[in-house]
């Protein structure tokens, strides 16, 4: 059986939610090192592989942390997963890479595009996709073969910025010219990705809300605290599409 | 014997040349400048010129004080790029303003006196704007663009004339390139760093003290019908023509521009309370200094004379203030950063030779 390596955070769990419905489709098991929040400073990529460091705060949550309790279960398999230490690729059909990159996919949406010429933003992005983990992790693996097993899925970060309740709502926490900004961070994610070798899978648009800048009230996962992350059916649509990307390139068989 | 009082026998000593400079180390020679007005951090400062007022800006932010920096790039953006972009070089993206008459179209543009001539010129395909034609280092992608960049522009350098406390103004030269069909000036000749240059809409004009004078006046009328509290700082700069079209040796033209700039500066200062004149001029290329403050090409500034003026500006300041200002010293890291430049009338440098 083919086997997917999905790396990520909190962003990655509507994946291990809807994990049951999808794979049966795709002849395909999927392992998960995923945890929320900064967990990705604590891992290290290779040619061969993910070698994981300790991190001993995560069985230490603050009260404040207490809404991402729905996660913790993940955190325990994404502990016992990485026994070892190390997670080769060699045993995955493909890597998927998910969520949280606060340097792939914030500064635009706090900056008002239209001050500035694409030129330069282009610029700008393409600068900031060098300091992200992802950006990093892929450009410290010097094989193109394995560069071109790993895919990076956007965020939908941005419903940590507003969420699709009214348009009022969106109005007043969306800075000016979010739109645009919207869908200049996939463009540019897409170039900077590009340029390592490796995918980029923007947000399915089925996710999206009308005004094309938020994800669908209905892929949400409805918390009163968590205004960011996608429920199990986005998470299905998601992890669907993902598949059928790797499909695509011929790295599963559907 | 001479005996009795005179206008001269109660001078202070920097008014005699033997005292001031002649028995003293030149590095010692002080006094240079006795502001007219209180300079404190938390003043809004906004600088604008020719390529010698960037040392300005950059000094008065490295040394804790307010440069008022009305045209920012995004957060996060590494300064490298929002150099190469001309963020933080001046106040505003305007580019260098090397003429008085340019000040002013500036000023008209930002107070609706006068709307921004439609001219763009094209290059390999982008867009170049006329009034800042090195402002994007491959110019704009659409006209769309180009045009919108440009009134923000002018939306910030009205921002800073409403909301400074003191405007620090760097003049630079007195040739300048007019479109003679509209009237308006162009900051570079076209042909040179972008567009067509074409004998019959493109001017030479070198502008006499009369003239240099008269727009400096309507600038600051213009500044102070919007701002009527702001003080401006004149200087002029040090740093010799790049080239000239005046027809004369450059050397020649250099000092007939820069006398007309330093005449202006003194006239419009000594008239009006709330216009200064810092001598950066003077402390560069009097004899005094021994030209020792020019790179081996004898025209760039070099680092240590830039913090030379830098120090005697913010000493002056320190001295002259009501209370105490505490100036502090630039790291190692911003004295290198405070003595980089960018210069667009550098690029006529690579015409020279050509009739050789």
């Amino acid at each position: 059986m083919n086997k997917v390596l999905i790396i990520g955070n909190s962003h990655a769990a509507c994946l291990r939610y809807a994990e049951k419905l999808v794979t049966p489709s795709y002849n395909v098991e999927l392992d998960f090192l995923i945890a929320h929040g900064g967990s990705k400073g604590y891992m290290l990529l290779d040619d061969e592989g993910i070698y994981l460091k300790a991190r001993p705060d995560w069985s230490r949550r603050k009260d404040a942390e207490k809404q991402y309790k729905h996660y913790d279960n993940l955190v325990t398999q994404f502990e016992a997963i990485t026994s070892d230490c190390k997670v080769y690729f060699k045993n995955y059909s493909a890597v998927l890479l998910v969520g949280g990159e606060y340097m792939l996919n914030w500064p635009l949406f706090s900056i008002d595009v239209e001050k500035y010429s694409s030129g330069f933003l282009e610029k700008h992005f393409l600068k900031l996709i060098e300091s992200s983990t992802f950006y990093k992790w892929i450009s410290s693996i010097d094989r193109p073969s394995v560069k071109s097993k790993i895919f990076v899925l956007s965020n939908p970060l941005i419903n940590e910025l507003a969420y699709e309740t009214t348009p009022d709502n969106v109005a007043q926490v969306l800075p000016p010219k979010t739109n645009k900004a919207f869908n200049s961070t996939h463009e540019f994610s897409h170039l900077g990705i590009k340029s390592l070798g490796a995918t980029y899978i923007p947000l399915p648009n089925e996710l999206l809300s009308s005004a094309g800048n938020t994800t669908s009230a209905k892929f949400k996962f409805h918390t009163p605290k968590d205004m960011g992350h996608l429920n199990k059916l986005g998470g299905e649509i998601r992890l669907r599409n993902a598949l059928d990307t790797l499909v695509e390139v011929g790295l599963l068989s559907s | 014997m001479i005996t009795g009082k005179n206008p001269y026998s109660d001078l202070p000593s920097k008014a005699f040349w033997k005292q001031a400079v002649a028995s003293k180390s030149m590095f010692d020679i002080t006094d240079l400048w006795q502001p007219k007005f209180d300079i404190n951090k938390n003043h809004k400062v906004s600088t604008f010129g020719s390529c010698f007022a960037q040392h300005i800006g950059r000094s008065l932010k490295s040394r804790g004080f307010n440069w008022f920096i009305t045209e920012k790039g995004p957060e996060h953006c590494s300064p490298d790029l929002l150099k190469a972009y001309n963020y933080g070089i001046f106040t505003a993206r305007t580019g260098n303003i090397y003429t008085t008459s340019l000040l002013k179209q500036w000023c008209e543009w930002a107070l609706g006196k006068r709307s921004v001539p439609e001219e763009y010129w094209l290059k390999d395909g982008r867009y170049i704007d006329p009034f800042r034609p090195r402002i994007e280092t491959e110019g704009f992608l659409s006209l769309d663009e180009m045009r919108r960049s440009q009134q923000e522009t002018i939306n910030c350098f009205r921002k800073s004339i409403v909301e400074s406390n003191i405007l620090v103004f760097t003049m630079g030269l007195t040739e300048s390139w007019l479109n003679k069909l509209q009237g308006f000036e162009y900051p570079m000749c076209p042909g040179t760093v972008g567009g067509q240059f074409s004998e019959s809409s493109h001017g030479f004009y070198n502008q006499d003290f009369a003239k240099v004078r008269e727009n400096l006046l309507k600038s600051l009328e213009l500044m102070k019908e919007v701002n009527p509290n702001l003080n401006v700082i004149l200087t002029v700069s040090p740093v010799p023509l790049t080239a000239t079209n005046s027809g004369k040796h450059v050397a020649v033209a250099t000092m007939a521009s820069k006398s007309i700039l330093r005449a202006v500066a003194e006239d419009v200062s000594s008239a009006n309370e709330f216009v200064d004149y810092f001598p950066s001029y003077e402390i560069i290329n009097s004899p005094i200094f021994k030209g020792c403050f020019f790179e081996p090409n004898q025209r760039n500034v070099n680092p240590y004379g830039v913090n030379f003026v830098m120090d005697n500006f913010f000493k002056s300041i320190q001295t002259g203030a009501k209370s105490e200002v505490e100036v502090v010293p630039p790291s190692e890291e911003n004295w290198f950063i405070e003595n980089d430049e960018h210069c667009e009338e550098a690029v006529l440098a690579s015409f020279g030779g050509n009739n050789e």
